[in-house]
């Protein structure tokens, strides 16, 4: 009895270890595959980061702008599954001390499309600006009605 | 042929001997916020303390820094005045962040260190709200977190930890190192230097250090601006070691 417990514990190690193996080779994969720059050299722009979240009824984004001094420095877009973020930096930034591509251009303005992962009802969005963080709380389009019971 | 273990292939390399006796040892791995991260070059900006070493592994990225045209380990092992800083400037694959601190925390023993110091963020879903993030402190006995809150720190009483300050901390209990982890409220996929000012604080007063918050926070959004990839790699990471179970309650277990 003892040795089939043994048996059990020794498949679960071998499976969490095997499974360790593959998060690990999944990771470097999206790493090296999928990571684009933050920065656009043409464009002369960065993009910024950002975070979507979903309750509910909502989907909330938030993005960090540093150098951004106020609301008015900000265009926002929203259509049903995407927003658009263009935000102008306050005094454009160079990156003298690095070498290679983020050297060159004075970056002057945050830019990126975030896509939205259901349905929204953009006229209704709300947002905020505060300490360089901008967060946008927009409805989900509701897909059907609420029934009352009786 | 012999098969080496995670752990032995990972080596911390002494370039010059380490002075202090029983040194006050800062491991700082990007986590939440880079709140660590940040902190720990604050200090080093400040302290100027120089290089004793580095660690080494071929389960790290192979990343090489140049800086002022040196070439730089990118985790790297500073000393000055009986502090020790261990600063990692790559997120850590979540498969190595085990067996790297656990080699950590026996070099700390090994180097008879008086206490493994741990600083960075706890993930604050109302960060945005917060002018002045608290700093939430848990250790391995009691001694340590008196001292802690003493100096301004509060208890971090419920809750679950992930990632390198719960491995840390348990490594330290495992093998008997005084241990204190110090978390600032952050953002959690953001750089937040307004955490890690509120940890320099802290640090400050623990220390016996005079490391500039103002500097920290004058210079705030070039940090922000500078270390945004790898603030987008590290949350990679955190995203694949479940960080988001901070948020969570934790279990019932009394």
């Amino acid at each position: 009895m003892k040795r089939k417990k043994d048996i059990f514990k020794e498949i679960d190690e071998l499976i969490s270890s095997v499974k360790e193996r593959f998060d690990e080779i999944f990771e470097k994969v999206e790493r090296e595959f999928t990571a684009k720059p933050l920065f656009n050299v043409e464009k002369c722009c960065l993009e910024p980061l950002v975070e979507v979240h979903e309750t509910e009824d909502e989907v909330i984004v938030t993005a960090d702008l540093p150098f951004v001094r106020s609301k008015r420095n900000i265009d926002l877009y929203i259509g049903e599954k995407h927003l658009e973020i263009k935000a102008s930096i306050d005094k454009p930034i160079t990156f003298d001390d690095w070498d290679v591509l983020h050297k060159h251009p004075p970056f002057k303005f945050f830019y990126k499309v975030v896509d939205l992962p259901t349905e929204v009802e953009a006229r209704e969005a709300k947002a905020y600006f505060r300490n360089g963080i901008l967060k946008i709380v927009i409805p989900k389009k509701i897909r059907g009605f609420k029934i009352h019971i009786k | 042929m012999k098969i080496l273990g995670e752990e032995e292939q990972i080596k911390i390399i002494e370039s010059r001997p380490l002075k202090a006796k029983n040194p006050t040892i800062i491991l700082a791995l990007p986590d939440v916020g880079l709140v660590g991260v940040i902190s720990a070059m604050q200090m080093i900006e400040s302290l100027e303390p120089r290089v004793i070493g580095e660690i080494e592994s071929e389960l790290f990225p192979p990343i090489t820094i140049i800086h002022e045209g040196k070439i730089l380990a990118p985790i790297r092992i500073y000393e000055k005045n009986g502090i020790v800083i261990i600063v990692s400037e790559i997120p850590i694959p979540t498969t190595v962040i085990r067996p790297l601190i656990s080699k950590i925390v026996s070099w700390a023993i090994e180097k008879n260190a008086s206490l493994l110091l741990i600083p960075g963020g706890t993930p604050s879903p109302n960060r945005l709200e917060i002018d002045s993030p608290k700093v939430f402190a848990v250790a391995t006995n009691d001694e340590t977190l008196k001292v802690a809150k003493k100096h301004g720190a509060d208890t971090f009483r419920e809750g679950i930890l992930v990632g390198p300050h719960a491995i840390a901390l348990m490594e330290s209990v495992k093998k008997g190192l005084n241990a204190l982890s110090l978390m600032a409220q952050s953002f959690l996929n953001y750089p937040d230097p307004g955490a890690a000012a509120s940890i320099i604080e802290i640090l400050n007063k623990m220390l016996k250090t005079n490391i500039s918050v103002e500097e920290l926070l004058k210079k705030a959004e070039e940090i922000r601006v500078r270390t945004r990839d790898l603030m987008r790699h590290t949350s990679d990471v955190m995203r694949r070691m479940g960080k988001m179970k901070e948020y969570e309650l934790p279990p019932l277990y009394r």
